[in-house]
């Protein structure tokens, strides 16, 4: 047994406030990111609401907030989190940044999912006389699922990453723990140990969305 | 009835702006198999999608049994799509559902009884001849039995009237043709008026009583099949119409006619219907001193009425083929003189 020159509970606890801030950030990313791809998806020029104001304006919403570094995004909004958590320090602090960075992401991933689907089956839905609604529960949702699945996959990948630094507002995480503990300690054997395990964390969460989407789409 | 007045559209492509319908006007009557035809870009499936207005008009106004739809409003619509079925030529079905969800899907989101949609998606899957595929896939099925499930989904409402927009021209001749049939028994047997957008002829030929040409946004000519068949007017249906009925003499007979001296006249007949069984050529044989020869011919029958073309040569005295040519005048044959 090698030692990784911290207790091993401290590992544990690292990997549940991964595990805690990723699943809840991607709860709360995914339903505002699907409302607004699907927003995006109809107000678009050649989309079945058309509507230049909102597309323009969420749109650009969208674009800034994907481009602001996750780093500085999370210092910048420290005013909101504040507002809305109560402390700007903490795990749970944490999440406000998480998804603010996340949304417009999926909003971005799911959007080019449902652009895949097949213009001919909206059409379809239309002259059979579905409303706005069921034409995104009926035919929208069913149709991108797989696409879907993917687009959730690679986010939560991408999320995993995006906690790594939210040591910076003592976020902890398994991320943090590498760095404060492995880098910042020369402590090479725990840096490698949590290089090792974010690892098998992507493959699983890779994995399981392939089978999922696979599923999705084949009988 | 649906009544088309004075519509037109523009869209812009590339900055330039193209009219895709210029004030056209049709009417197609209930019970008919209306069909629409024109090369790619002619706007007959903008045309067809005024019907049920997913494109709306910039001027002039479209009406479906009464109601005018080219004013009405996407929840006013809704229940008037009902009465209008669809289908495509990439068919749009939802790939990760079953046929048997495919076609119950428009009667589940008219909130229609379980029970009864159940019955009603089992008749339409026996009445398409795909009872035993309920619960396949779309992608685990043929071209032509997704058409017929596309024609299922569409019939689920109980629609009036059916719009087909180039709905077999992804489809191999003979799937083609045993859809052309199903449609002509679903306007039989379940009266139901069918428009058919299509670039090709012979779903005109086989099916329609009534059709529309059109080009560049117009419509250049309409009527009966059998009449527009028999005397195309513009150069543009002659040309749609000699695909399905050659009236060229071979290539290699009219060399030999070329170089031929003696003095002879080269006249084209059409006769339609009852002129078909009359002995023409017996009775100017025996009545007037000419050699026939009969060059070419054709029949074919369209909405079951028969329509021959023929080019004959006579030759003999200039003056008795002069009298031919007053025969067929005076027994109202459409005849025309051709030169090589």
């Amino acid at each position: 047994m090698i030692d990784l020159g911290v207790p091993p509970q401290l590992l544990l606890v690292a990997a549940e406030q991964t595990v805690y801030m990723v699943a809840v950030s991607l709860l709360i990313g995914s339903v505002l990111g699907l409302v607004m791809a699907i927003t995006l998806v109809l107000t678009n020029k050649d989309g079945i609401l058309p509507n230049r104001l909102v597309f323009v304006s969420l749109n650009s919403v969208v674009n800034i907030i994907r481009s602001i570094p996750f780093i500085i995004l999370m210092v910048f909004i420290m005013p909101l989190t504040k507002a809305l958590i109560g402390t700007r320090i903490g795990t749970t602090a944490a999440l406000v940044p998480l998804v603010v960075f996340i949304a417009p992401y999926l909003a971005r991933l799911f959007e080019n999912s449902f652009l895949e689907v097949d213009r001919g089956i909206i059409e379809a839905a239309q002259a059979m006389g579905a409303s706005y609604v069921q034409i995104i529960w009926h035919f929208l949702l069913p149709e991108a699922k797989g696409s879907l699945i993917l687009s959730v996959t690679i986010g939560t990948i991408g999320l995993i990453g995006a906690t790594a630094m939210a040591g910076a507002v003592g976020g902890g995480g398994v991320g943090d723990l590498a760095l404060t503990y492995g880098y910042e300690r020369m402590n090479f054997p725990l840096m490698f140990v949590t290089v090792v395990v974010l690892i098998i964390f992507v493959q699983l969460i890779q994995s399981l969305g392939n089978y999922l989407a696979f599923r999705s789409r084949n009988h | 009835m649906i009544s088309i007045e004075k519509v037109s559209k523009k869209f812009t492509s590339r900055g330039q702006e193209v009219k895709a319908l210029d004030e056209v006007s049709l009417t197609i009557n209930d019970g008919d198999i209306f069909g629409i035809i024109g090369f790619s870009g002619a706007g007959k499936s903008t045309l067809l999608r005024m019907i049920n207005a997913l494109e709306k008009p910039e001027s002039g106004s479209v009406t479906v049994n009464n109601v005018e739809v080219s004013s009405l409003s996407y929840r006013a619509l809704r229940p008037v799509r009902h009465e209008i079925g669809m289908i495509f030529q990439q068919f749009n079905l939802l790939n990760t559902r079953t046929v048997y969800e495919n076609i119950a899907l428009p009667c589940i989101m008219a909130h229609q009884n379980r029970q009864e949609v159940k019955r009603k998606v089992s008749d339409l899957l026996s009445y398409v001849g795909l009872a035993d595929k309920a619960q396949s896939y779309p992608d685990q099925l043929s071209g032509g039995q997704k058409q017929r499930v596309g024609i299922a989904r569409a019939l689920a409402t109980s629609p009036s009237i059916l719009l087909c927009d180039e709905a077999t021209s992804a489809l191999d001749p003979d799937t083609s043709s045993s859809i052309l049939q199903l449609l002509r028994k679903i306007n039989r047997e379940l009266e139901i008026t069918i428009v058919f957008v299509t670039h090709d002829i012979n779903v005109i030929k086989k099916i329609c009583n009534k059709v529309a040409v059109m080009e560049s946004g117009r419509v250049i000519e309409q009527g009966d099949v059998v009449e527009v068949f028999s005397n195309p007017q513009h150069a543009l249906t002659r040309k749609f119409v000699a695909t399905v009925i050659p009236e060229d003499i071979p290539e290699n007979l009219q060399k030999t006619l070329k170089a031929e001296t003696a003095p002879c006249s080269l006249i084209k007949i059409r006769l339609a219907d009852r002129q078909t069984t009359r002995p023409l050529i017996w009775e100017i044989n025996k009545r007037f001193d000419v050699c026939s020869n009969v060059l070419f011919a054709s029949v074919t029958e369209i909405g079951g009425i028969v329509l021959s073309v023929m080019i004959i040569r006579y030759s003999g005295d200039p003056e008795v083929i002069k009298k031919v040519k007053d025969f067929f005048t005076k027994n109202s044959i459409d005849w025309q003189e051709l030169t090589l």
